[in-house]
């Protein structure tokens, strides 16, 4: 009996999770959210529904028929000759310190920009970025965030005319 | 011919040489910045040339390509860092010869090379689109469903280490390229009750997303130390400097080889240039009189691969041109560009006005011309180049993005979309999902769906809905040319992935 390799029993719990939201997907998210108007039924290759029907099966399709491909690799036991195909992919440390940027911006997309405005968020951003990138000045990472504001300023407000978000704030208070 | 004038004369007024000059330099100076990719500093500048004129901004897009792709092969051989996966290949002997000292020369060898070959494909592209462009005339929607099919299949399965995971990457594209408005009913198709949505997701904030925000994000992960700057330095001898005419010769059989790999490779439409740098790198090893010297810093491993890579990006421009399907994210850039400016590539340009491909044609040949001399100046400030500080340059590359998805359309929701496409981006990265063939099916999903839709439609009306197909000439011819070229590509592909994994099995 040959063990599993770590990487193809990653990839067995990455299907393991995306078969049922496909298939969620298909049978609970394309019927509720995509009315097929009358004379446009479903079933016709007209539908509004048709393309992701289709999508959907061949999503599953692709998996199932790796699923069917690593049970007749751990047949003949050549499983070991797979791939590796996530051994680059970096550390749990790295992907910790990938999913704290990843939160900043979106803290910068949807929280920032919005309320204290494109200039004021930038600034924020890269000041944090540059510190938490090795910059141990404070002044210097934040004299970064303030040249790349101004920048932006010069670039999109003065020479294309392109009036970047104010912000709430800017907008509420500022007049 | 009044047309192939009136397109050449577009493309040499002082305005547009300006811009390809520019838009070379910025390429050029990007490219060779680690860190940075080609298609990044393409798809951050593209916003912006909504703001210029089409012969201004076309010109400049093609000049930064073509700097870029040329900057990215430098930080490929001084700090083995390929700024496009296409450069991989060139590290193999490209390094060695930076670390021997000789990565001026290497550098050099890789202008010439990448020159040779992408005019050699830019001269295939001019002859090759317009005839292919005349045949696709007669085409109906059975053909073009079938052109797109077996680009997307194509693309999902070569990409990656993994097909299904390609295929899956490029279903979930498609999936993403149906949101919006249905083009019959107009229903709206998971919208999630935004109205923004019902336009459908803009390519811009897609790419910049994916391609910048991305990347940029996976390499902001990496431990401070790797994103420390990187020293370079080099010999005093002027023989290691400089490539002398005897050694070029040496090398001219290789790099016309594989200039002509390339050319195949890139007309087929989804086999990327990766693809074509590898095997031209291990055909000029299998060729060679003297394989022993590959990997430790032959010139011609270096010749090769560059060579194929930049004359993909010149073919993958075939199937854009003639039948308006980009092959490759390269010729998906360029569309998008030029759909910003009001261009759709396609046979019906080539009839109803052709003046704009000739004048892109013209640009194309001038940026060769222009990358050759300015590719010697990059050479010798490349040292100081490639010692930029990541931790600066990558928060300047979130705003720049952020900045360029709003400028599009005024809209926060854009640069939402770019940080949450950057996200999704981020994490199949981590699952080792590709996000080319994604980004692919995205754009290439509009245009597979209204021809099946068509062609079912037309099938189902008809007694026999094989016999439909199976009764057009074109769609047959079609069908045989692209099984044989798919199955001579494939065979050569899986050839050389056996003889990979039979040399580190053996090694291991």
């Amino acid at each position: 009996m040959h063990a599993i390799p770590t990487h193809i029993r990653l990839e067995l719990i990455l299907i393991a999770i995306l078969l049922p939201l496909v298939s969620l997907f298909t049978f609970w998210y394309v019927p509720l959210s995509i009315d097929a108007p009358q004379g446009f039924g479903a079933e016709s290759e007209i539908s509004p529904r048709f393309a992701p029907y289709l999508l959907a099966a061949l999503m599953a399709a692709a998996m199932i028929g790796r699923l069917a491909q690593i049970a007749f690799m751990k047949s003949r036991g050549t499983l070991h000759e797979q791939i590796d195909d996530l051994s680059e992919i970096g550390g749990t440390e790295e992907t910790r310190r990938g999913i704290v940027l990843n939160t900043a911006t979106m803290l910068y997309c949807f929280l920032l920009v919005p309320v204290a405005g494109f200039y004021a968020a930038s600034v924020a951003l890269v000041t944090w970025l540059v510190y938490r990138l090795g910059e141990r000045r404070i002044w210097m990472a934040a004299l970064v965030g303030v040249a790349c504001a101004l920048f932006s300023y010069l670039l999109f407000q003065e020479l294309l005319s392109v009036r970047l978000p104010r912000g709430w704030l800017l907008q509420t208070f500022g007049g | 011919m009044d047309s192939i004038l009136a397109g050449i004369q577009l493309a040499l007024t002082w305005q547009s040489i300006g811009a390809v000059l520019l838009g070379l330099i910025a390429g050029q100076l990007l490219g060779a910045i680690p860190g940075l990719t080609a298609t990044m500093a393409v798809a951050l500048l593209i916003p912006y040339t909504y703001y210029l004129d089409p012969w201004v901004g076309i010109p400049m897009l093609i000049g930064m390509f073509k700097g870029s792709l040329f900057g990215s092969s430098i930080t490929a051989i001084l700090v083995k860092t390929p700024g496009t996966p296409a450069a991989a290949a060139t590290v193999l002997d490209g390094y060695p010869l930076a670390q021997q000292g000789k990565g001026e020369k290497a550098c050099k060898m890789t202008l010439y090379a990448s020159v040779f070959g992408d005019s050699f494909s830019d001269i295939v592209l001019i002859f090759g689109a317009s005839f292919l462009a005349a045949i696709a005339l007669n085409f109906g929607p059975a053909e073009y469903t079938l052109l797109v099919a077996f680009s997307l299949i194509t693309m999902g399965f070569v990409s990656g280490a993994k097909a299904w995971k390609g295929l899956f990457a490029m279903l979930l594209g498609m999936l993403l390229g149906i949101i919006g408005l249905d083009p019959v009913t107009a229903s709206p198709r998971m919208t999630m009750g935004f109205l923004e949505m019902e336009e459908g997701i803009g390519l811009i904030p897609m790419l910049i997303g994916f391609l910048a925000v991305a990347e940029v994000l996976r390499q902001m992960e990496y431990p401070r130390k790797k994103l420390a700057a990187s020293t370079v330095s080099f010999s005093t001898d002027p023989a290691d400097r400089r490539v002398s005419w005897a050694e070029f010769r040496s090398c001219l059989p290789v790099i016309l080889k594989s200039s002509s790999l390339g050319t195949a490779v890139g007309a087929l439409p989804g086999i990327s240039a990766t693809v074509a740098a590898f095997l031209a790198y291990n055909e000029a090893k299998r060729s060679s009189k003297t394989p022993e010297r590959f990997g430790k810093g032959a010139l011609e491993g270096v010749a090769a691969p560059e060579a194929a890579n930049n004359a993909v990006s010149g073919a993958n421009l075939i199937p854009l041109m003639a039948f308006g399907i980009p092959g490759d994210i390269a010729a998906a850039l360029i569309l998008s560009a030029l759909l910003i400016q009001g261009i759709t590539p396609g046979p019906v340009i080539f009839r109803d006005n052709p003046e704009p491909i000739y004048a892109i044609f013209t640009a194309l040949l001038l940026a060769n011309l222009f990358n050759l001399v300015l590719g010697h100046g990059l050479i010798r400030i490349a040292r100081r180049v490639v010692q930029v500080p990541k931790r600066v340059l990558f928060p300047v590359v979130l705003i720049i993005a952020a900045a360029g998805a709003y400028a599009m359309r005024g809209s926060v929701f854009d640069i939402q979309l770019v940080f949450l496409f950057g996200l999704l981006g981020w994490g199949l990265t981590k699952l080792a999902f590709p996000t080319v063939p994604l980004l692919i099916g995205f754009i290439l999903m509009p245009i597979l769906e209204s021809n099946l839709r068509i062609s079912m439609l037309i099938a189902g009306s008809v007694p026999n809905p094989f016999g439909y197909f199976f009764a057009r000439p074109a769609f047959v011819t079609l069908l045989i040319v692209m099984v044989l070229l798919l199955v001579l590509v494939l065979r050569r592909v899986l050839r050389d992935r056996q003889a990979a994994r039979a040399a580190g099995l053996g090694s291991g």
